[in-house]
């Protein structure tokens, strides 16, 4: 899988990717002929479609090294295989017992994992203070002095391998203001740090925690994720152009000011921490905002994940368009009316706001859609359109998933497509008997 | 010959010699061959200048032979050290005799008469720079004579020598009034930056040593408070570093927990103690206790420039205020804090606290990110509430601005004619900023 991820990582960093994805809708009829002996429910990775993804982020990257998001892949294997691409440099986990198990990991490609959300798993921050070897390869994120109480007290009964390592995440969020009143918050509810004095009181606290006669912790990196932009479409799709136009002027409007604002404050922040201790990083962005977010001085690696699997909530971006590297198949098993098929499965919905753009889409064949009374379901999901006809029983119909990971919480593996040929399979977390959220 | 560098490896020369003389006569004799030649000759220290002060072109002389403590006189409290000897290591040697320097800075690794030549100060507003600890100086002037001053000897060139800047001569020995060893009672924390300026007068009187941090772009400062007490006698439960409780997060002080907690605590006198303890882990102010010199110095391992100026000590909270409203206006990103101490006025020709008590703020940028724009910025500032810069640290004055400052400039330069009437000294810092 390596090698053919180096081979076509050139065709994205040279940007053809607009040749690219005229043809994309032809993988889905080259999937189903080479998946035609096994059975659904199964997801693809198209890994040419992944290679071309890595280039196009790495040529928005524009030179930061990229942290992998593996809540976007959720498969050891392909973590490797982008890992070993270079520019892509560290992982961004989301949970404390995932890290570990990386870190533990008997390839060694996983040396720098920085847990991107808070833990509070006692038993996951026990083993890692005593094992030197996750010790120096895994960062937990805090943003409160809450966190780092709990933190001591669960090591109050024993003498960490080394100082734990930390990022601070800084709020990326949008306070907008209007001769001195708030307007709202533009952006995720994470890190009640905001300004230069939050994280200047988290850092010095920081410091004080010390065990015996050493740290106890070691302020190590800041991260700050601008949601708002990274991760929110500019140019939606809802099927009403009018109202799409209007939104996507608003919403580009909005991030463009809401950059300006975080570039000036992340900056700041930036310095300010540097006032009391060395940073090793400052991660920012995310998938959507590399090219913005490369630009900030203050920022010294990026982050992403999604761009490279491409889910269908990339469709609304004005700045790139990714290759569709996944996709899923369901088997038709029933036919409740003659312009209608049921599929097996289907539901592999995106967790966030629920709504129509969380769903999968039906995109081979061409001419299906969900039933509005019904969505796509727990284990089973009608489809109504012209294309119901040409169906039989067990035969596939392919979707693409809305947001990059959760779809590798449904099979064991994803099954490797290379020019329309089945060349292997990479087992996901869940292969691997792993749920870590 | 081999490059030299100083601390912050931004300033360096190639020397034409190098030599590592053992006796006052050797240096004696180096200086006389050398103004008979006609060359230049510099004594350099630790190199923790970060100006140009010790860069020569001509023969360097490394004093590290010249070291140790030469005479005690117990009973006046006086020593006498040799030139070369490092800051760090006289602790060691006054320790025997119950002694100590009466005042120090954080750095501790300059040699004695580097230290005093460039006006080296700590913070208190009771105590003045290490140059006023002098009691008397054996100099090696630029003709090669080994002269002694002090107040009732040469008292016209002791009053210049104290900070001579290596224009006068060779400081070959330094004969310094201690004090009886003390403590130090070392209290730091987080406080809201106008809190402190506001209270910045009342703090100085009432501390024998008083500094903050401020960091830029925060309105946070980090304070350090240091107490004077007699050996064995620091307050009850204060303990060296190493047992240090946690340090500082201020964020609970002001925040509506920690109020919450004392009025619940109000109602429930008996868990007083128990919520007191937590919050002083949870506000987690640093305090700790050992001898002065290990409380005084601090570990330096990020390498930076700095600027630092001594300015009249009403004028510290306008110049921070003017500071903040430069690095916004500007949009610099400052990742050093700004450092705020304090001196008494002294009787020094060319101290930067010579004649007014001083308040000094020093700024520090990192050794790989370009100075220029902040520290200009900054110096306009300084220069316009009658700044006067560290002679060790950046500046960009020149002689005529160096007139203004110092009242008794031309007095120095007419005992440097004297002293050193073939400018065997000389380097281009002193062309710079001497007459």
């Amino acid at each position: 899988m390596l090698k053919l991820l180096d081979a076509a990582v050139a065709r994205g960093l040279s940007g053809e990717l607009a040749a690219v994805s005229g043809a994309q809708d032809a993988i889905w009829d080259e999937a189903d002929s080479a998946c035609a002996e096994l059975s659904a429910p199964l997801a693809v990775l198209d890994v040419q479609a992944l290679s071309t993804n890595a280039g196009s982020l790495l040529r928005r990257a524009a030179g930061k090294p990229i942290r992998v998001a593996s809540k976007s892949i959720r498969s050891k294997e392909v973590l490797r295989a982008v890992l070993a691409q270079p520019g892509f440099a560290g992982v961004l986990g989301f949970t404390l017992p995932e890290a570990l198990w990386l870190a533990a990991d008997p390839s060694d490609a996983f040396t720098d994992i920085v847990v991107g959300y808070p833990t509070a798993d006692p038993l996951a921050l026990r083993a890692l203070a005593t094992d030197p070897v996750a010790c120096a390869r895994v960062t937990l994120m805090v943003d409160s002095s809450e966190q780092l109480d709990w933190m001591a007290a669960t090591l109050a009964s024993l003498s960490p391998a080394s100082p734990i390592r930390l990022c601070l995440d800084l709020d990326a969020s949008w306070r907008p203001t209007v001769a001195g009143r708030a307007l709202g918050h533009i952006g995720v509810y994470r890190s009640p740090v905001r300004t230069g004095t939050d994280a200047i009181a988290l850092a010095l606290a920081i410091n004080g925690y010390r065990h015996g006669n050493t740290a106890l912790f070691r302020l190590t990196g800041i991260m700050a994720y601008e949601a708002q932009i990274a991760g929110l479409q500019d140019t939606p799709h809802s099927g009403n152009k009018v109202a799409d136009l209007a939104k996507s002027q608003l919403l580009k409007q909005i991030q463009r000011q809401s950059m300006a604002e975080i570039l000036h404050r992340r900056a700041n922040v930036v310095a300010a921490v540097r006032n009391v201790c060395d940073l090793e990083f400052v991660n920012g962005g995310g998938t959507g905002s590399l090219e913005l977010t490369t630009g900030d001085p203050s920022v010294t690696e990026l982050a992403a994940g999604s761009g490279l699997f491409g889910p269908t909530l990339f469709d609304g971006y004005s700045r790139f368009t990714p290759a569709h590297a996944v996709g899923f198949a369901a088997p038709v098993v029933r036919r409740p009316a003659p312009d209608m098929v049921t599929v097996l499965g289907g539901g592999w919905i995106a967790s966030g706001p629920a709504g129509n753009d969380r769903s999968p889409v039906a995109v081979h064949p061409a001419g299906l859609s969900l039933i509005a009374t019904e969505g796509a379901g727990e284990v089973q999901t009608p489809l109504r359109g012209t294309a119901a006809s040409t169906l039989a029983l067990g035969d596939k119909v392919w979707f693409r998933h809305a947001k990059s990971g959760e779809v590798c919480e449904h099979v064991d593996a994803l099954e490797i497509l290379d020019g329309g040929q089945r060349v292997g399979r990479a087992l996901t977390y869940r292969g691997e008997g792993k749920a870590f959220v | 010959m081999s490059e030299w560098r100083n601390w912050a490896g931004d300033q360096r020369c190639r020397p034409s010699a190098v030599n590592l003389p053992s006796t006052v006569g050797e240096v004696s004799a180096l200086v006389t061959a050398v103004a008979d030649g006609g060359g230049t000759i510099k004594a350099v220290g630790a190199g923790h200048s970060f100006t140009d002060i010790a860069l020569t072109r001509g023969m360097q002389l490394r004093l590290d032979r010249i070291s140790g403590l030469l005479t005690v006189d117990r009973e006046a409290k006086l020593v006498t050290i040799a030139g070369g000897t490092r800051l760090y290591e006289i602790p060691a040697l006054l320790a025997p005799y119950g002694l100590a320097m009466e005042n120090l800075g954080d750095i501790d690794h300059q040699s004695i008469s580097g230290a005093i030549s460039t006006g080296t100060h700590g913070t208190g507003l009771k105590y003045g720079g290490i140059a006023t600890q002098v009691r008397a100086l054996l100099l090696v002037t630029g003709t090669g004579e080994v002269k002694r001053c002090s107040a009732t000897e040469n008292p016209d060139l002791f009053a210049v020598a104290r900070v001579g800047l290596g224009a006068l001569g060779i400081i070959v020995e330094v004969t310094l009034a201690c004090v009886d060893a003390f403590m130090l009672h070392a209290v730091e924390q987080p406080e809201p930056l106008a809190a402190v300026v506001e209270s910045l007068s009342e703090r100085n009187a009432a501390h024998d040593h008083f500094e903050f941090y401020w960091f830029p772009h925060t309105q946070t400062a980090l304070t350090k408070t240091n107490t004077r007490y007699e050996p064995d006698g620091l307050p009850q439960g204060v303990k060296a570093l190493s047992l240090a409780s946690h340090l500082v997060d201020d964020t609970l002080l002001s925040n509506t927990l920690f109020s919450a907690l004392c009025n619940f605590s109000a109602k429930v006198p008996s868990l007083i103690p128990k919520i007191n303890n937590m919050a002083a882990k949870l506000t987690g102010n640093r305090e700790f206790g050992d001898v002065s010199h290990k409380v005084f110095a601090t570990q330096r391992t990020v390498r930076f420039r700095e600027m630092e100026y001594a300015l009249p000590l009403s004028q510290i909270p306008t110049v921070l205020a003017e500071l903040d409203t430069m690095i916004t206006r500007r949009g610099l990103q400052i990742s050093f804090p700004v450092e705020v101490r304090s001196a008494a006025a002294d009787d020094i020709a060319l101290s930067t606290a010579s004649r007014r008590e001083t308040g000094y703020i020093a700024i520090h940028q990192h050794v790989k990110t370009s100075p220029l724009e902040y520290f200009r910025a900054a110096e306009e500032i300084f220069r316009a509430h009658s700044g006067r810069p560290h002679w060790g640290k950046w500046h960009f004055l020149q002689s005529k601005d160096f007139s203004e400052l110092y009242p008794d400039l031309e007095k120095f330069c007419s005992v440097r004619d004297v002293l050193d009437p073939k400018r065997v000294f000389r380097n281009a810092y002193l062309d710079r900023v001497l007459l």
